[in-house]
């Protein structure tokens, strides 16, 4: 079974296919990397239906989550592999345009994918224009991203219309993040599903960086792979900060695969494993987190703009001792008060993270005593 | 099913002004940020 980071950088000519390759995908149960881990099959069908040979393909390398290098790495590396992968999805979804949406910020990602174009002699490089995604955390979202290619806003929109009905250029749009594409890529050069995910290793491991995990690959196989601890852990946040703090003994044994986590309640995201240390105060860490999710709302709805700014303002004030005893229960009320409430999924994925936190971390919200802090996620 | 109202709320138009909740006060609640919260509707 050839993996992600070991295939060979190009492989030939572009083998032929038509629509039965969604089938081919469908089989193979590939769900995107990008984080919603929604299943790429039905996508593809649902762009390819309305196409009319209008359709627009987004090559999504915005990579806005901080801890997150594993879409920089598949551009840089093996970037023939994310244009396989999106001259295929041309091809077969009849698609006019070819949009790679890399993050402004990526600089050797960008020249890699632009030098790799400029080896491509297949007529759907005549389709490829390059933007540049702006370095915050709601670009990559899709619709963001729609916004962003046609009025330069890289805000989310409120749906409907959804992307495969109406995207860039009011165009049925498929917008695909670069490791899906890649895993696309070699879905049709060799014929078997992909079966391995990219994930990036943070926080108290000795070698931090991106992994390829084979399906099966636990938590603990991963940390093991990145040389093991530095020291022991007070919890693993599984899935990025859209994610969930677990109990480190649940989370060593957790399977890296979409489908499993998502048995569990749980979510790979787009694959960030963060382990927190014993000495890290986690009260701290969780409001230095909640203060960058707050800022990053794109303050266009309400309860988003209000709601995570009160929530991390709650958050820092039993971080900082300055809480008057009430913000507990303030969270725990608010923290249920947010998801659902915005156009896009933001405030969703911060409450998910927050009430992970609060549920793990139960004891030093309860008795946090004020510190010097300045740490920052 | 066909002589039933459905409401729709546009998120990112809503300015938080609470008009809604005035109007329909039995089926519209407003969070403490003075936002409609539709999931508590009955």
């Amino acid at each position: 079974m050839t993996r992600l980071l070991d295939a060979p950088e190009r492989f030939g000519p572009l083998p032929q296919m038509g629509g039965g390759f969604i089938d081919a995908i469908e089989q193979s149960r590939l769900v995107g990397r990008g984080g919603a881990g929604f299943p790429v099959a039905t996508k593809w069908r649902a762009v390819a239906k309305r196409s009319g040979g209008r359709a627009v393909v987004v090559v999504n390398g915005a990579e806005g989550e901080p801890r997150s290098q594993k879409d920089r790495l598949v551009m840089t590396w093996r970037p023939h592999l994310v244009l396989d992968g999106a001259f295929i999805a041309a091809r077969v979804l009849h698609a006019r345009r070819v949009i790679l949406y890399i993050g402004e910020r990526h600089e050797k990602a960008r020249s890699a994918m632009l030098r790799a174009l400029g080896e491509r002699t297949e007529p759907e490089g005549a389709l490829v224009t390059v933007a540049a995604a702006p370095a915050r955390y709601v670009a990559g979202a899709e619709s963001a991203a729609i916004h962003f290619l046609n009025d330069g806003v890289a805000t989310p929109t409120t749906a409907p219309p959804l992307p495969f009905e109406q995207g860039v250029d009011r165009a049925p749009t498929l917008v695909q993040n670069v490791e899906t594409l890649a895993q696309i890529g070699l879905l049709a050069r060799l014929g078997q599903a992909p079966a391995t995910t990219l994930v990036t290793l943070a926080g108290a491991v000795m070698r931090t960086g991106v992994l390829e995990a084979d399906r099966g690959t636990t938590v603990a196989d991963a940390v093991r792979g990145a040389g093991g601890p530095t020291e022991s852990s007070r919890a693993v946040l599984v899935g990025g900060y859209f994610g969930s703090w677990v109990e480190p003994e649940v989370a060593w044994q957790l399977p890296l695969d979409h489908e499993t986590l998502r048995r569990h309640g749980l979510g790979l995201g787009c694959g960030v494993i963060g382990l927190l240390p014993a000495g890290a105060c986690p009260v701290c860490e969780t409001a230095g987190i909640m203060r960058y999710l707050a800022a990053e709302s794109s303050a266009q709805c309400g309860p988003c703009f209000f709601g995570l700014r009160a929530l991390a303002d709650a958050c820092s004030r039993i971080s900082d001792g300055s809480s008057d005893g009430n913000d507990l229960s303030r969270l725990r009320r608010w923290v249920d008060e947010v998801p659902g409430r915005g156009a896009c999924r933001h405030p969703d994925g911060a409450a998910l993270f927050l009430s992970s936190a609060l549920r793990v971390f139960d004891r030093e919200f309860a008795n946090h005593r004020a510190h010097d802090m300045r740490r920052t996620a | 099913m066909s002589d039933q109202l459905k409401l729709v709320v546009d998120r990112i138009k809503c300015d938080g002004r609470g008009l809604c909740a005035e109007l329909l006060p039995e089926l519209i609640r407003l969070d403490d940020w003075g936002y409609h919260d539709m999931r508590r509707t009955a």
